[in-house]
């Protein structure tokens, strides 16, 4: 079943006083609950991509459609709800936001969205939000550092808040730019244990890894190689453990 | 060095909008410092030059008895030529001193201009010299003319007359025009208008509170023509006295005093205390005024280049951590600190450079505008000659660059770490995180008062996360509001004494004042009352002159001594005392200005010294001879109102110790039954018409009080441009401390934005946040608005002419609030509209701050 829909999808923007394209006509499908490595070198539009698909950047031309949701075409107003409802982001640079806790980051997220009850409500009850932030911290293992702020954590374990930031909103959809880019190789590969663990199958979620490491794409149920704005190559395999990649 | 001045100019190309309005900040410091400071320059010279290029008098000794008859009154011009001749003889080291002296007329009388009634004095001086020989201007005390001709030679057996400008120009009147002088209205032809140093401001005497032409203006009339007006051939009574240039005040005193003891002791005559140039009425006003000029002219760039300083620091402090990792791959390239900076310190002087050439242009063009229009403001006669001094100019430029200096350097040189590695160890996101829960929430959370997430948490922790931009945000707050509240304040405070002054302590409708003084006033007022319709109360004061001595001190002060009536039981006066509680028409009042300045409090014994009657010559009106005497009164009362030179007496104890014959008294209060201004025009004609012979002046209060308001108009005009001016430097300062803010929040906004928070709830934080930084200052700024408040009107306005209670209304309070987050609202559009059309993608990406 194909979950997102990209068609001719082209993005040029100027960069000083040179025209640059990012992307050049990609075609893609995505089946829900498909976990896709998007691979390739600096500059092949991996991110542009990425960010299309989240609702963070709008195409030059094409179009995309997630879950019949015309993306391309949604207002900014609608772009919000879209990435409020629909989307999880993980940052390269963890963004994590400076002010508040690890906790309070995490609050932040379900706050605005809620907490969907057993009776199909959703709840605001602040209690209630935080049970849930605190369920997700103890996933990632930082049940302990709850109460740290981002400058007091190590930046695994900011990737790992920002992971539970991003799923505490139970998306259909998981983006992670990067996600190892920042860290070492044990630390790197921690991060891609806790997601594959906390995006498994059972969820049925769609998850997005842009990566330009050769060594995660086992990783993916699809790999997605980009190349000057291309798709250069697109094919499914047989998911490795991240427990078994190396790099 | 190239390479520095490329980077300089990159950083400013980037920032060039914000740094520009801290350009516009300097540069109105600098207008303001040299338009004021200059045009204060000028006036000061041009009317130094005006009082030696006129001979103003160094001293200037009165008949005791000015005014009057008889020998008090009046001195023989030959005579006493003679007499100080001679004393010139005996003391010959005097003699050297004494450039000139001239001998004149000075009296108060009444003119009619244009059939209708004006009160004020003319000053009579020989046409002739001391030779006999015809003269266009006298030795001491000249004046320039400005229309019209000076005397001519046959001048001294015409009636005519130079009209002081002042009066001219109330009346509009012109040479060749005639007006009435005297009680017997002697036809003038007037032969020139002219300007003199004199009167520069239309000062009668310091009691005169509201010196108006209508109420006084001065007429200079020949010698000859005064004394055949006044009957008094041969006489004169006033010596005006020019020494040499250079002489202290003390020196001039001692002149003056050895030349009245000489001429009391050898001759028998008696003058009043002799006047310094220092205390010459119009003299000491306009050097009052021209000195708060100039101490306004510097106060005012202090306050802005303050907030220049503040702006600067605070946007030098952002750019250096915004950039410190740059800085640090500098360091690591081989650049030493000092080159990093100077670069850094080149973007600050190049902000002030820009700031003090537009400021010094502006004030140069500016000047050529301020002078004359303060000049025209007081409608001085002498136009200040406007050069560019550039000794100030040169200041101006100095201290324009010195707050380059000062608000870049300490942020630049404190910030640049002087390892690289811990420069490029460094990420701003983590550095401006303070890493602690602010205080208020923790107080909060005592309360089981949990912020949420997404509510007033994230604007909270914001206000914590860089105190110091905080700072400078809560500063540009406080300065806004703080003039803002000192500027309304101050109309507020002064219209609050008023209407005090005209609705509760003045509690009448009309008021005339009687040129001579009647001794029969209890039946003028009741024939008034019997007579004319519609009055239903009456009362009347005896109004003087008078000088109030502390025993315990020796402080003097001139006063206008109030002799009450105190028969009259609401209509005189009702007190609003500070000290004592009731009326006792025994003691003295005194209002608090004087009660100060001569260090007194209620019980205390002062000395008034008052006429006290020598010899009667006629009782209606009152013409007698006085000596002035020290009466001993005791403080019963002191009073904080408007009028603030006043002290009360008891008319009755007043008139008794004068030994004064009947009832006089000068002014007449009256109280009418349904005050429209038809009916007390008529009662005006009426009164008028009876008794014009001798009024002087009749007023209603609300012409009285509208008089002064037309006095205050300028005032209030230049303080609500102070208040334009406030906000308007506030909004450049929260402009840029906002536009900093959201930039370093730029990549958490964004992050925001990105996982789902919508515009509303965004502009909502940074709303939330500016409120709470905007109720913040506004509470800073109405202690500081106060303290202004206070500094601007008693120390260096020093009004003490008019007592002013100081207060900051709730209204005012609401204003400047209201006004400075309008302010902060126009301010936090421009960046935040910015803000929001971000690029998430981009912008989730960057590391700046």
């Amino acid at each position: 079943m194909v979950f997102i829909e990209i068609s001719d999808l082209s993005k040029a923007y100027m960069l000083g006083e040179t025209k640059t394209v990012a992307l050049n006509g990609v075609d893609l499908e995505i089946n829900k609950g498909e976990l896709v490595i998007l691979y390739g070198p600096s500059g092949a539009g991996k991110t542009t991509l990425l960010n299309m698909i989240g609702g963070l950047d709008i195409p030059s031309s094409g179009t995309i459609t997630v879950d019949e949701i015309p993306v391309s075409t949604l207002s900014a107003k609608w772009l919000t709800t879209y990435r409020k409802q629909k989307i999880g982001v993980v940052f390269q640079f963890f963004n994590l936001l400076s002010r508040m806790n690890t906790l309070e980051n995490i609050e932040y997220a379900i706050d605005l969205i809620g907490v969907k009850q057993t009776d199909g409500s959703t709840s605001f009850n602040g209690k209630i939000i935080r049970e849930k932030a605190q369920e997700y911290l103890e996933k990632v293992g930082l049940k302990d550092r709850m109460h740290h702020f981002p400058a007091q954590l190590s930046g695994g374990e900011q990737q790992r808040v920002s992971i539970a930031r991003a799923l505490a909103k139970e998306p259909e959809i998981l983006l992670a730019d990067e996600p190892t880019g920042n860290l070492d190789y044990k630390i790197g590969r921690n991060v891609l244990e806790i997601m594959e663990v906390m995006t498994g199958k059972a969820q049925n979620r769609t998850v997005i890894i842009v990566t330009h490491n050769p060594a995660i794409c086992p990783l993916g149920d699809r790999v997605v190689r980009l190349s000057d704005g291309k798709v250069a190559e697109n094919y499914t395999q047989k998911y490795t453990p991240a427990k078994e990649l190396y790099w | 060095m190239a390479k520095t001045v490329k980077n300089i100019y990159r950083a400013i190309n980037a920032n060039k909008f914000r740094l520009l309005t801290i350009s516009l900040v300097i540069a109105i410091g600098i207008t303001s410092f040299n338009g004021m400071i200059t045009a204060f320059v000028h006036m000061t010279r041009t009317y130094d030059t005006a009082f030696e290029d006129h001979n103003m008098a160094s001293f200037t000794m009165q008949t005791a008895n000015l005014g009057g008859s008889g020998e008090d009154a009046w001195i023989d011009y030959v005579n006493l030529t003679n007499f100080i001749n001679e004393f010139q003889e005996q003391e010959p080291e005097q003699e050297s001193l004494v450039k000139a002296y001239e001998l004149r007329i000075v009296y108060n009388t009444v003119f009619e201009i244009r059939g209708e009634k004006q009160t004020g004095q003319i000053v009579a001086m020989s046409t002739l010299d001391s030779q006999g020989n015809y003269r266009e201007q006298p030795d001491v005390n000249g004046y320039k003319i400005l229309s019209g001709t000076p005397y001519s030679e046959l001048s001294r057996y015409q009636n005519v007359c130079h009209i002081e400008a002042h009066l001219a120009e109330y009346w509009k009147l012109e040479p060749q025009e005639f007006i009435a002088i005297g009680d017997s209205r002697i036809p003038f032809e007037i032969v020139g208008v002219i300007g003199s140093p004199e009167f520069l401001i239309n000062q009668g005497s310091y009691a005169d509170i509201m010196p108006s032409p209508r109420r006084f203006g001065v007429v200079f009339l020949p010698l000859k023509a005064a004394q055949g007006l006044l009957g008094v051939e041969g006489k004169v009574n006033e010596i005006s006295v020019l020494l040499e240039d250079g002489l202290s005040k003390n020196r001039r005193e001692k002149i003056a005093s050895d030349l009245k003891l000489f001429l009391e002791t050898n001759y028998d005559l008696k003058f009043s205390a002799p006047i310094d140039i220092d205390n010459q009425p119009s003299y000491y006003l306009l050097r009052l005024d021209i000195e708060e000029a100039r101490e306004f002219g510097i106060v005012l760039p202090i306050i802005i280049l303050g907030m220049a300083i503040g702006g600067l620091y605070v946007l030098l402090s952002r750019m250096v951590v915004a950039e410190r990792k740059d800085i640090g791959v500098a360091q690591a390239l081989g650049y030493n600190r000092r080159t990093i900076i100077l670069q850094y310190l080149g973007i600050s002087m190049v902000i002030a450079i820009v700031g003090t050439l537009i400021g010094t242009l502006l004030g140069l063009w500016f000047l050529s505008y301020f002078s004359p229009l303060y000049v025209d403001m007081l409608s001085i006669p002498f136009t200040p000659e406007v050069t560019i001094e550039w000794p100030i100019v040169i200041s101006g430029i100095v201290i324009g660059i010195l707050t380059g200096l000062v608000g870049g350097y300490f942020p630049v040189r404190g910030s640049i770490q002087p390892l690289p590695a811990e420069s490029l160890r460094f990420d701003p996101s983590l550095h401006i995180t303070s890493g602690k829960i602010p205080l208020i929430e923790r107080v909060l959370k005592l309360f089981k008062i949990n912020l949420r997430a997404t509510g007033l948490k994230l604007p909270l922790r914001n206000l914590f996360r860089s105190k110091r931009r905080t700072f400078s945000s809560v500063f540009a707050i406080i300065v806004s509001v703080s003039l803002i509240s000192m500027a309304f304040g101050m109309i507020e405070s002064m219209n609050e004494s008023l209407t005090f002054y005209y609705d509760v302590s003045e509690d009448w409708d009309l008021r005339i004042d009687f040129s001579e003084i009647p001794t029969n006033t209890s039946q003028i007022a009741r024939t008034i009352k019997q007579n004319v319709e519609s009055v239903t109360d009456i009362t009347y004061h005896l109004l003087s002159g008078a000088i109030v001595t502390s025993l315990e001190s020796s402080q003097r002060k001139q006063v206008t001594v109030v002799g009450m009536n105190d028969s009259d039981g609401y209509l005189g006066h009702t007190f609003n005392f500070e000290a004592g509680d009731d009326w006792n028409p025994e003691g003295l009042v005194l209002s608090v200005p004087i009660a100060e300045a001569l260090h007194v409090g209620l019980h205390d014994e002062v000395f008034l010294e008052l006429p006290k009657l020598t010899k009667l010559v006629s009782t209606t009106p009152l013409r007698a001879h006085f000596e002035l005497v020290n009466i001993s009164f005791q403080i019963t009362g002191i009073i904080d109102e408007f009028n603030g030179l006043v002290a009360f007496v008891g008319l009755e104890n007043l008139i008794t110790v004068s030994n004064f014959p009947g009832e006089p008294a000068n002014t007449i209060l009256l109280k009418i039954e349904d005050p429209t201004p038809e009916r007390l025009d008529m009662i005006r004609e009426e009164i008028l018409a009876k008794y014009g012979y001798n009024v002087r002046n009749i007023a209603t209060k609300a012409e009285q009080k509208g008089e002064l308001l037309e006095l205050m108009d300028l005032l209030y005009n230049i303080i609500y441009i102070v208040a334009i001016f406030a906000v308007i430097l506030s909004c450049a300062i929260v402009y840029n401390t906002i536009y900093i803010s959201l930039q370093e929040q730029q990549r958490e906004i964004a992050t925001l934005l990105t996982i789902g928070t919508n515009n509303r709830k965004l502009i909502r934080n940074i709303t939330v946040e500016n409120t709470v930084i905007t109720l913040v200052g506004t509470v800073f700024g109405l202690i500081f608005g106060w303290i202004m408040l206070w500094f601007f009107m008693r120390v260096i306005l020093d009004m003490e002419f008019f007592r002013i209670k100081l207060f900051i209304s709730n209204n005012t309070i609401f204003i400047s609030f209201i006004m400075t987050y309008i302010g902060v609202l126009i301010a936090q559009y421009f960046p935040l509209r910015r803000t929001l059309n971000l690029n998430l993608a981009e912008a989730t990406k960057e590391r700046v701050v």
